[in-house]
């Protein structure tokens, strides 16, 4: 009897115990009987990352973090992760720490350095350790959308004053119509640029090609005038006609300024489309902010915004008669 | 001196001082357990009983009690997490529970009732019975005898009990998830793993072991303490079991307080 | 070696059970204890293995003093005693052999079959042969009783104190209990206290009888001297004639 008591705690510790042992293992997500190589990256910070969370390639889990420690002297921080021996690294690989999800968990992702090569990563002499960045978590998202909101309501505040309240519906539409005779301008610009090669062999064609587009803005202007009443505006058409006057020679200052005013005019498209897109998206409401969040290319994104919203905020502030001036000529 | 303040006060006093005593006397039991200890002789090959009666026999009531609590876990937490938190995070939240508090504690609350009566009544029975006084005279050290094989059994045993109520817990909560929510096992490991630290099973251990030991050391006692008949031995039991009760709360908070 | 108790004072809270016992038990000697139910007899037998401490006074066993023993000692003391618990205390969760064995197993170096032989042997004393694997449950009071009898002799123990070991069994069995403690006394010298409540016991185990009386001994003497005493409170005992105490408080 004594015997069989013995026997049976006996078993029910030991299964016991490996219950305990297999469940804590299994709970880490340890994979049992891989191969593993700890790779070291360093850090000037570590945001939350947490020794056991996931690291991964082109989001595929492919180990986890296995020690955080200061480095002597306590200015950079080194993080081993134990990673599946049979996964092949980038070429000149980095690592960022992100927040894996909304709710507080971090990851290590590795990347080759040409996918974000903007961020300060902490370079090390050793060629073994990976150079890593730690992205800024949720609060400091929140601060920069803050900022780039109100650089916007900078730019809307601007815009409200260049164009008063009392002619704002007839602006929107001349805005309508610049923003068709700019797109025709820019349609012109890039044959324009295509023709260059043989601006000397065509450049009768040229010429003509450009006699046409003035015909067409003309015309744009004509219909800009045809709505517009307001002796404001009618000063500016008078401008625009005047320099509608000037087409002929401007065909050669073109060549030279194309490149110029087309990239500004990409940039500031490019700058609206992004911002729109986040308004939109940002107004679109539940489940966005997580999906935002998650997508660690937003944070790059929204700070190359900010610092175009910022230049063309300090250029128009600078010339805001480039704005208005240099779309109508 | 008039006898209508005088008789609150002494009241009071009278309560002060019998609390101090219960204290003292508590102190000198687990200064003979101490002493005991060193007894290896007699209490060793007891010790295998008492794990098969206080631990292996509890298996049953503590998954049990395990499953269910897995089960609700479950519901409840998909209940809550309406909308705005992933579906996921009912793994989360049934691991997390499960091995910090409910786990350790339901088991605890449990075998409070079924390991420490039993242990005060039966002990009590036999101190009434003057069982223990006979092995006395039989040269026996009824501490080492009766008391030091139990705390043992229940220190050692009260954690591997709640390790299996801790796995049936998240298993059933696991089950219940991919049945009734509209979750898959690899969403509810996803929140499982989560947040899952080792420490939490220590911790979990840890308090099973603490529980252990108050649950056996209130049931030795108030056993051992039993004066009278048939009613002491009730009154013994029941005071075991509330005390022991209050005990595994109290260190639950002592724990979550120190350790987390 | 004896057994004796010097001046032994016990009492629970307010109620004072001895006010100083003093006896003289003399080596290889069986003394009975008589006295009214109640007045602490048993509590006097208890005070001599230490499972209660005199509140003054000492109790010598062995040529030992039982209170200022450490616990090995004691311990080591009274594998030398066999007790006879009033109501047996058999552990009831083992079977009458596991019962008459903890004693055995106490004693170094005895082998499993030298128990099984003693246990057999013991039972076959208090002529309980073949009850080794029924429990205490399963047993009569009286069985029950003997059964504790068996477990406090199969240690072959220097010195017995028996707490009513006759009580409640028939005229026959207490015969053979009688005969048995007669045996025990005369064929291995065991020093012994048999506490009863019946004469004809008292005279035929005993050399000597104490009365208990209101906390002190109040008489101590030989089966004829008892026989022929004058102490009106000890002849109301022994003949059961409570006007003689009346008498004899007034
Ligand atoms: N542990 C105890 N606590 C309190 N009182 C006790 C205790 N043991 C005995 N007593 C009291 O001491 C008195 C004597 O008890 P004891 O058992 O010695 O009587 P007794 O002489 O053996 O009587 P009986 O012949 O009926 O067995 C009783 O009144 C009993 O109530
Ligand atoms: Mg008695």
């Amino acid at each position: 009897m004594k015997r069989t008591n013995e026997i049976v705690v006996g078993a029910v510790i030991v299964l016991g115990i490996a219950l305990l042992i297999f469940g804590t293992l299994w709970l880490q997500g340890v994979g049992f009987g891989r191969e593993e190589v700890v790779t070291q990256a360093r850090f000037r910070e570590v945001g939350q990352l947490l020794h056991g969370n996931a690291v991964k390639l082109r989001g595929v889990p492919i180990g986890r973090v296995e020690d955080i420690y200061l480095e002597s002297g306590g200015e950079w921080v080194i993080v081993a992760m134990k990673i599946e021996s049979d996964v092949v690294l980038p070429v000149d690989p980095v690592v960022l720490l992100a927040p894996e999800s909304m709710f507080g968990d971090w990851q290590a992702e590795i990347f080759p350095r040409s996918r974000y090569p903007l961020y300060d990563y902490s370079e090390s002499t050793d060629p073994q350790v990976i150079p890593g960045y730690a992205l800024p978590d949720i609060s400091r998202l929140t601060a920069v959308a803050d900022q780039i909101a109100g650089n916007l309501a900078v730019l809307t505040e601007r815009v409200e004053i260049a164009f008063t309240e009392e002619t704002a519906l007839n602006v929107r539409r001349a805005i309508e119509n610049i923003q068709e005779v700019s797109e025709q301008l820019t349609g012109l610009v890039d044959k324009q640029q295509r023709t260059m090669d043989q601006v000397a062999a065509n450049l009768e064609t040229t010429t003509r090609t450009l006699g046409e587009a003035a015909e067409t803005v003309r015309r744009a202007f004509a219909q800009v005038e045809a709505a517009i009443s307001h002796g404001e505006l009618a000063a500016i058409i008078d401008d625009v006609q005047r320099t509608t006057a000037q087409l002929d020679s401007l065909s050669n200052v073109m060549t030279a300024a194309s490149q110029d005013f087309r990239s500004t005019v990409q940039r500031a498209d490019s700058t609206f489309r992004i911002v729109h897109s986040i308004a939109t998206a940002v107004r679109s409401g539940e489940g966005t902010a997580g999906r935002l969040l998650q997508d660690t290319t937003l944070y790059s994104e929204l700070r190359q915004t900010n610092a175009l919203v910022r230049a063309l905020v300090e250029d128009f502030q600078k010339n805001p008669r480039k704005y208005i001036n240099l779309s109508i000529f | 001196m008039s006898q209508a303040w005088s008789a609150p006060l002494a009241a009071v006093g009278r309560t002060a001082l019998s609390t101090l005593a219960g204290f003292g006397r508590f102190g000198e039991f687990g200064a003979s357990v101490a002493r005991s200890f060193r007894d290896t002789s007699t209490w060793l090959r007891l010790v295998a009983l008492q794990m098969a009666r206080l631990g292996v026999e509890s298996l049953p009531i503590a998954l049990f009690i395990a499953a269910f609590t897995g089960i609700v876990l479950a519901l409840q937490a998909s209940y809550t997490f309406t909308g705005a938190v992933p579906l996921y995070f009912v793994g989360t939240l049934v691991g997390k529970t499960m091995i910090l508090e409910l786990g350790p504690v339901l088991t605890g609350l449990a075998l409070a009732g079924r390991v420490g009566a039993n242990i005060a009544a039966e002990l009590g029975t036999m101190k009434v019975t003057e069982q223990v006084d006979a092995l006395e005279t039989l040269a026996y050290d009824p501490v080492a005898y009766l008391v030091v094989p139990r705390l043992i059994a229940g220190v050692v045993m009260f954690p591997v009990v709640v390790a299996f109520a801790d796995a049936v817990g998240i298993v059933s909560g696991w089950i219940t998830a991919i049945n009734m929510l509209d979750m898959s096992t690899a969403e509810f490991v996803r929140g499982l793993r989560l947040f899952f630290l080792p420490f939490d099973v220590h911790y979990s251990l840890i308090k099973a072991a603490s529980f252990g030991l108050a649950v056996t050391a209130m049931g030795c006692y108030f056993g051992f303490t039993t004066a009278g008949g048939a009613e002491a031995v009730g009154r013994s039991t029941t005071r075991a079991v509330v005390v022991s009760s209050m005990l595994i709360l109290v260190l639950d908070a002592f724990w979550a307080a120190t350790l987390l | 070696m004896s057994i004796e108790l010097r001046d032994v004072h016990k009492a629970f809270g307010e109620r004072v059970i001895l006010e100083g016992v003093t006896l003289e038990v003399r080596e290889g000697e069986t003394m009975a204890v008589i006295g009214y139910s109640g007045v602490g007899k048993s509590v006097m037998l208890k005070t001599i293995v230490g499972l209660l401490e005199p509140d003054q006074g000492t109790a010598w066993v062995d040529g030992q003093d039982v209170g200022s023993l450490a616990r090995e000692q004691l311990y080591e003391l009274r594998r030398k005693v066999g007790y006879v618990f009033q109501f047996a205390a058999l552990f009831d969760s083992m079977t009458v052999a596991e019962n008459v064995a903890m004693g055995l197993r106490r004693i170094r170096g005895m082998g499993e079959q030298e128990i099984e032989a003693r246990i057999a042997e013991a039972l076959r004393l208090v002529e309980l042969e073949g009850f080794q694997d029924r429990y205490p449950s399963q047993v009569s009071g009286g069985q029950r009783k003997r059964v504790g009898l068996a477990r406090a002799i199969a240690t072959r123990p220097k010195y017995l104190l028996y707490d009513e070991p006759t009580t409640g069994l028939d005229p026959v069995t207490t015969a053979v209990i009688d005969r048995l403690v007669l045996k025990l006394e005369q064929e291995l010298g065991v020093t012994s206290i048999v506490i009863t409540h019946n004469m004809e016991s008292a005279y035929r185990v005993a050399r000597r009888i104490a009365m208990l009386y209101q906390g002190r001994i109040r008489f101590v003497g030989t089966p004829d001297e008892i026989k022929q005493t004058t102490d009106r409170v000890v002849r109301a005992f022994i003949e059961g004639r409570p006007e003689l105490a009346q008498e004899a408080a007034a």
